[in-house]
């Protein structure tokens, strides 16, 4: 399971793939495990799959792991997949916990394969997937990405850390999804600086603006960078929740049933039953696609990056009872089902406060 | 003078008449059995997604011990693993359901009596 790649993402990461990749060939005969570490929505993904995707015919069995830390509920799936697809043999099932069957350990030891993590946030998984260094043959690869670098402590030979696009990088991509193309049109170019100023260089952020504001009046882009300044000084999310609140309602809906608990199955899954509800499926994921909301990968499932559908759940739980649609927290559905009662969990502080504001007014 | 639950009781009763999509990873809960009001007045109810997420499918800690007097007609995805019950409630309406499914579930036969569909229906 690869994740989809946007070629209007890829700026200044060629220097980032040329780093990653002189570590693979550096690095001693045996297992060499490298790590890539940077924050949310910077790339590391991006990197990874590149890296993957130029590298892994010199390899003999290979594996790309997306979203560890969300399949860790799973992991023996996940680790049976990683084997099975680095072995190449169907009929291997190492459904224990433990490694048991010799049968496999034995032809993995043979083998010159590159794994890719993505997305780790446990030490523990690398040990529970990839066995550490015993498990595969001379050569072997493992890449592992994170946003956490504790992940690393044990055992990484190699740490990678990517950093910020430039300012020029940043107005590059930004352009691509604004205006198709390197560079601002003449008329939106000092808007187009000041918008960049707000996404810090993060590509998911840049991506997402420049995609919210493309075929946008520059009036239009104006109140945008206003709003912008307004919010609390959390760039990334700021950003994406300005692009939320640009989707008109029904977009908004579908946005948010993705978010909270659709992401992950396929399309026409999806499509189906959303239709279903009679949303008009088709044209609001094209919108959330045109808008870099939603990517659909390679095995046709609908992909979201974790920070946007953070954001999406973000929104939904600071809705009050009674205009609350979505429900995905274990403890707040146990609560629900237990009581059959919406609980005070629910609540934001926010609504608290001008509810009890609401009340003093009235006994005073 | 109010007392705070006073002050929030009007919060209390209300809001899961709005709710229209559960996905609940039921490993990550304890023991919970369901009355058969539970969905009672969850009548907006469009996504049903009560799954276990690590393929250990023996451990059943949802239960329904006394079946389920009505069930969502919206509903257009329902997807229960390990479903307790031998046949889904008479009550289970399919009109707008697009998928069923029901991993390692007991159902021996899905529903007494006819159903209506919107004939997009995709699995079962």
């Amino acid at each position: 399971m690869i994740p989809h790649v946007q070629k209007k993402g890829l700026v200044g990461i060629s220097r980032h793939i040329a780093h990653v990749e002189s570590m693979l060939c550096s690095g001693s005969a045996d297992v060499h495990i490298i790590g890539i570490w940077g924050m949310g929505g910077i790339g590391k993904t991006t990197i990874a799959d590149a890296v993957f995707t130029k590298v892994s015919y010199q390899y003999e069995g290979c594996y790309f792991a997306a979203n560890v830390r969300e399949r860790w509920g799973n992991r023996i799936k996940l680790r049976n997949e990683v084997l099975v697809d680095v072995l190449g043999d169907q009929s291997i099932n190492i459904s224990t916990p433990t490694m048991s069957s010799a049968f496999a350990v034995e032809r993995l030891k043979c083998k010159k394969v590159l794994v890719v993590l993505d997305d780790v946030s446990l030490s523990e998984q690398i040990e529970y997937l990839v066995g550490g260094r015993d498990w595969f043959g001379p050569g072997s690869r493992i890449i592992v990405t994170t946003r956490n670098k504790e992940v690393f402590n044990s055992g990484v030979d190699e740490v990678y850390q990517v950093t910020v696009l430039d300012s020029h990088e940043a107005l590059k991509l930004f352009s691509l999804n604004a205006f198709q193309q390197d560079s601002p049109l003449i008329e939106y170019q000092h808007l187009s600086e000041r918008a960049v100023g707000y996404a810090k260089g993060i590509p998911l952020a840049l991506k997402v603006l420049g995609s919210h504001l493309r075929s946008k009046r520059p009036k239009e882009w104006e109140s945008a960078l206003e709003k912008l300044k307004k919010y609390p000084k959390d760039e990334i999310y700021d950003v994406l929740r300005l692009s939320y609140e640009g989707l008109d309602p029904e977009e908004q809906e579908i946005f948010l049933d993705i978010a909270c608990c659709l992401k992950g199955q396929t399309k026409s899954q999806i499509t189906s039953i959303l239709d279903a509800c009679d949303f008009s499926t088709e044209i609001g994921m094209r919108s959330l696609e045109d808008k870099s909301l939603v990517t659909v990968s390679k095995n046709n499932t609908v992909q979201m990056h974790d920070l946007i559908q953070e954001m999406g759940r973000f929104v939904e739980s600071e809705k009050k009872p009674g205009e609350r649609k979505r429900l995905w927290d274990p403890k707040e559905i146990y609560d629900v089902f237990k009581h059959n009662r919406v609980g005070f969990k629910f609540l934001s502080l926010h609504h608290i406060s001008k509810y009890v504001q609401r009340i003093s007014k009235l006994i005073c | 003078m109010f007392n705070t639950l006073n002050l929030f009781t009007p919060f209390i009763f209300q809001g899961i008449e709005s709710i229209e999509c559960v996905v609940l990873d039921m490993s990550q809960i304890k023991e919970l059995t369901l009355s058969p009001q539970t969905f009672q007045r969850t009548h907006r109810l469009r996504v049903l997604i009560f799954y276990i997420p690590s393929g250990d499918m023996r451990r059943i800690n949802v239960h329904i011990s006394r079946g389920l007097d009505c069930m969502p007609l919206e509903i257009s995805y329902f997807r229960w693993d390990c479903f307790p019950l031998k046949s889904l409630p008479p009550q289970f309406c399919a009109e707008k359901l697009v998928e069923l499914d029901m991993k390692h579930s007991r159902i021996g036969k899905l529903w007494d009596g006819v159903q209506v569909f919107c004939g997009n229906l995709l699995t079962s």
